[in-house]
């Protein structure tokens, strides 16, 4: 699997871990918005980080989950045991994908209708559903299809007009709608001054989202205008200036034609029957000076706010600019018969208007670009023509500039007839004068009155407005926004480790550890070597050096191998962390109040020991809030309160770790144990009579023992306390259990530290060296012939006026020969504990307890059970430990 | 360059930034029928135009700089 989407499962189940947390901990405080925030935050780093791979169910939950928070974080809904049940389960949906992924690194199609449904629960929580359609997308950035772009006729007449005659000079026509971030004033961004730096900008304005709200209760820090601006720059000239904030703006091409478009009152009915006769009499004669003087006159006879004026002076500008436009001058001089908007949909597929208004949608960029270059080279003829008039060359300069000039005219499809008639001037008076007049003429009038004054430049299509204003530094958004978006994508990753944490591989430690265990075996051989060197071959001073060295390796050795064991340490809220889901569950499950307290929960341990405690612990809690814990109306009955405690505690006892299960519940009826015990035929009539309360709680260690009337879906499955107790004893722990009828129950589990090293009593018997835990050892005697007795063909003795068994390890191990008495006739007698009952182990001799590690048997011979495993000692000899339990 | 509060006139001149918005927003609370002078003003913030947007006002007189002039005619007009 690529190390990247193994980071991801590791982050992913740590994060989900983190997230339920506080799902929970939200639950007890519905208002602390630093959670909120934390838990936003992680939902949002999962989220980020499952669409870095091809998980799209897992993002689209999460995504809804985010969403969801989102608004709980701006109170836009309150957070309640509704919503966190939901939650809890799309985080459950996820960390079943992710277990899915960690085998192959994909999990199998299929979970999307699930996904569908976990996310569809989610948005039904959001307040309004229309905040997000359902869609899968990363953004939550206003959707630029959303701005809907205002009419053309809500552009005043002016500046249509303005854009028209930008349009026939052959310039793309765009209406851009400008929707910025809520936020985006606190990235240093102007939005206002965006816009006015627009290129080619024929007319602009903002305009409120909604409507404005009391100026008190207005939050100016919030950006809440729309920007809508018409244009004659070119399509990549505009993308290039919101290039940092594309989503943010829609582009939309205009149709020249559709910007003729008169407005006005309307005042009165159709009177100018007489004018439009008579406009398209001369319209027909094709005298077109006349029509204009006609139109003239009427429209120095109206009022300027009417609608006749308007449609007179489109009139005007139409024959200005495109005086053989038949059929449009036509139209517009009928429309006066009406009084309503010409209908010129149609025309646009006329010749030479479709060339015009096709030209811009076709080429945008080009069209403009092309332009600029054009002027530039006309600038540069313009240059030529500068020069001294002289010398024989000088009509072969005006020719060339002229073809030249001619050539320029003709890519932008423009008329050259007054060229020829400068240049046929200029070549007459041999003067590069009047060719020069004419050029000059035609750059400065060549462009389109706009709003602003357009530059003529080189290369109109790099912001030029912006370049010719100086601007104050404070607003340099260029680069304040480029360093806004070169640091935003990392803030996720950053947040991700906290500190230097170093997460590495399990497989590593071991080998560290298992390194460090030889590296003791072989420092554990000097003491011998330097035996052989005094008493082999005499030579002490050597001897004493090697010690010397000994000591100072057996140093290093320890305190590394102390430091390779804190490492394998955890705090045991590894495990705690996962309970106060288990026990909010359950507890809505069951129908009870329980509320759960975790108290050192910083105690450390060996991972091993910690997660080997994980599945016993889950489930005495399970059994605690099974059957220890009572219903509410049980409790209030008793005189309880309503709401059962459950304690779980950690601390550290020397080498030990003792956790703490107790809750305040009904206890355990030791007769209900007896009956139970005797009914399973666990226990006989005799022992009915005999055994203690105590003795008789602890018979729910007893495997197939259950106490529950009916199987839940909790516990009660007969897999009880016994499986609990065997998974302890696995790791060298021990359990106890004290129960008060009526008042609660509690369960005390010690466990050692670390199991890497292991104290072990090595004992001799029939001439082989065997390792014994010390755990196990309770005492070791020499007994004398006479205080052993033989019962029932039973060989025991009494220590301390207790019946102790005895068992000589060599018959145990079916190996023929008596124990051997030492000089006194006394037999070394090593008593342990198995379970609860003592034992005496008959063995030949005892020797030195020795730290080792140890090291499980390998194959086939892990299923001697006798043994606990195998351990190298200083010499190079193998040391056999014994597993006592399995021994008896 | 920044904003001169006078009586009831209020003088805007030069570059108004994003950090005389709520100022402005504060003086147009206070004084509904304050006059707004832009003549010196050459740009303001988008914050300080919505503010203007939001109270409707109209500047008493409008800015000597002919584009902002143009832009707050399209934009405070009604």
């Amino acid at each position: 699997m690529n190390p990247l989407l193994q980071q991801f499962i590791q982050e992913a189940r740590d994060l989900l871990q983190d997230i339920s947390t506080h799902l929970l901990a939200l639950e007890d405080q519905p208002d602390s918005s630093a959670l909120m925030t934390e838990l936003f935050r992680q939902v949002h780093t999962l989220k980020g980080n499952s669409g870095l791979f091809d998980f799209p169910e897992m993002t689209r939950v999460l995504h809804a989950g985010e969403d969801l928070m989102d608004a709980v974080r701006e109170g836009r809904v309150r957070y309640s045991r509704q919503l966190a049940d939901p939650l809890l389960d799309a985080m459950d949906f996820v960390a079943m994908l992710i277990d899915r992924i960690e085998p192959g690194g994909s999990y199998d199609a299929g979970y999307a209708a699930a996904a569908e449904g976990f996310a569809r629960n989610l948005r039904a929580l959001l307040p309004e559903p229309t905040v997000q359609p359902e869609q899968f997308a990363e953004t939550v950035r206003p959707d630029p299809v959303a701005i809907v772009l205002p009419a053309l006729t809500g552009v005043p007449e002016a500046a249509r007009m303005a854009a028209w005659r930008a349009a026939e000079s052959g310039k793309p026509l765009f209406m851009l709608g400008y929707r910025p971030d809520d936020d985006c004033f606190y990235r240093g961004e102007d939005p206002f001054h965006q816009t006015r730096q627009v290129p080619e900008l024929l007319w602009g304005t903002a305009v409120a989202r909604q409507a404005w709200p009391p100026l008190a209760e207005l939050d100016c820090y919030r950006c809440q205008v729309d920007f809508y601006l018409l244009t004659s720059a070119s399509r990549t000239a505009l993308q290039e200036h919101f290039r940092y904030t594309p989503e943010q703006i829609r582009l939309e091409p205009v149709e020249p034609l559709s910007l003729i478009v008169p407005t006005g009152h309307l005042n009165g009915g159709p009177v100018y029957r007489d004018f439009v006769a008579e406009a398209l009499e001369l319209l027909d004669a094709q005298d077109r000076e006349g029509l204009e003087l006609l139109i003239r006159t009427l429209l120095d006879l109206s009022s300027p706010d009417l609608w006749l004026a308007s449609d007179l002076r489109w009139l005007l500008v139409v024959l200005e600019t495109r005086p053989e436009e038949e059929a449009l001058l036509r139209r517009l001089i009928e429309a006066l018969n009406s009084l309503t908007g010409p209908d010129l949909s149609d025309l646009s597929a006329s010749a030479s208007l479709a060339a015009v208004a096709a030209l811009p949608e076709a080429l945008p960029p080009s069209g403009s670009i092309e332009r600029g270059q054009v002027e530039s080279v006309l600038a540069t003829q313009l240059e030529i023509l500068a020069l001294p008039d002289q010398g024989a060359w000088l009509e072969g300069r005006i020719k060339s500039v002229a073809v030249t000039v001619k050539a320029c005219l003709g890519s932008l499809g423009e008329p050259a007839a007054e060229l020829d008639a400068a240049l046929a001037a200029s070549l007459t008076s041999r003067s590069a004068q009047p060719l020069r007049h004419w050029l000059h003429a035609r750059l400065q009038g060549g462009e389109a009155p706009g709003v602003e004054p357009p530059p003529v430049q080189a290369a109109p299509v790099c912001e030029p407005v912006a370049a010719a204003q100086p601007v104050p530094g404070e607003a340099m958004p260029e680069g304040i926004r480029r360093d806004t978006e070169d640091t935003r994508p990392s803030h996720g990753r950053d947040d991700l480790q906290p500190g230097k944490i170093l997460k590495v591989d399990q497989a590593r430690i071991d080998r560290l550890m298992n390194l460090i265990g030889e590296m003791v075996v072989a420092k554990n051989g000097l003491p011998y070597l330097a035996n052989r060197a005094e008493n082999q071959y005499g030579v002490r001073e050597l001897a004493r050096e090697i010690k010397a060295q000994y000591a100072v390796i057996n140093r290093i050795a320890e305190e590394m191998q102390d430091a390779i064991m804190q490492v394998r340490m955890m705090p045991v809220s590894f495990i705690f962390k996962r309970f106060p889901r288990l026990v909010r569950d359950l507890a809505r499950k069951l129908g009870k109040e329980v509320e759960l307290a975790l108290e050192g929960e910083d105690t450390e341990a060996d991972k091993n020991i910690i997660e080997s405690l994980a599945d016993p612990l889950i489930h005495i809690v399970r059994n605690s809030m099974d059957h220890g814990l009572e219903t509410p109306a049980v409790r209030q009955a008793a005189g309880k309160p309503v709401t059962g405690h459950l304690l779980i505690r950690a601390l550290q006892e020397s080498d030990r770790v003792l956790i703490e299960i107790s809750d305040d519940g009904q206890g355990i009826d030791p007769a209900l144990i007896k009956r139970k015990a005797y009914g399973k035929g666990l226990i006989d009539e005799a022992q009915l009579e005999r055994i203690s309360d105590q003795e008789a709680i602890n018979l729910i260690f007893t495997p197939g023992f259950s106490t529950a009337d009916a199987v839940t879906d909790l516990s009660g499955r007969g897999v009880g306390m016994d499986v609990v107790r065997n998974a302890i004893d696995r790791v060298g722990g021990t359990i106890e259990l004290a129960s008060h009828p009526g008042r609660g129950t509690t369960l005390r589990l010690s466990l050692p530290l670390s199991m890497a090293v292991t104290h072990v009593m090595i004992i001799e018997s029939n001439r082989q060296i065997f390792g014994v835990p010390m755990d196990l050892i309770v005492e070791t005697v020499r007994l004398p012939q006479t205080a052993i007795h033989t019962i029932k063909q039973r060989k025991t003795t009494v220590l301390r006026d207790q019946l102790i068994p005895l068992l000589a390890l060599n018959e145990l191990l079916a190996m023929d020969a008596a124990p051997l008495a030492n000089a006194d006739g006394e037999l070394a007698t090593l008593v342990v504990r198995v379970g609860n009952e003592p034992v005496g182990l008959v063995v030949d001799e005892f020797h030195e307890v020795v730290d080792v590690i140890l090291k499980p048997l390998p194959g086939e011979l892990a299923r001697l059970g006798c043994y606990a495993g195998s351990a190298l000692l200083g010499d190079g000899s193998v040391l056999m430990i014994l597993n006592p339990r399995e021994l008896l | 360059m920044t904003i001169e509060y006078r009586d009831n006139t209020a003088s805007l001149s030069g570059f108004i930034s994003v950090e005389d918005a709520e100022s402005l927003m504060e003086w147009l609370r206070s004084h509904p029928d304050g006059r707004l002078d832009l003549s010196a003003c050459s740009h303001l913030h988008t914050a300080c135009l919505q503010v203007l947007m939001a109270a409707s006002v109209n500047p008493a007189t409008g800015p000597q700089e002919p584009s902002l002039a143009v832009w707050l005619r399209n934009t405070l007009s009604p």
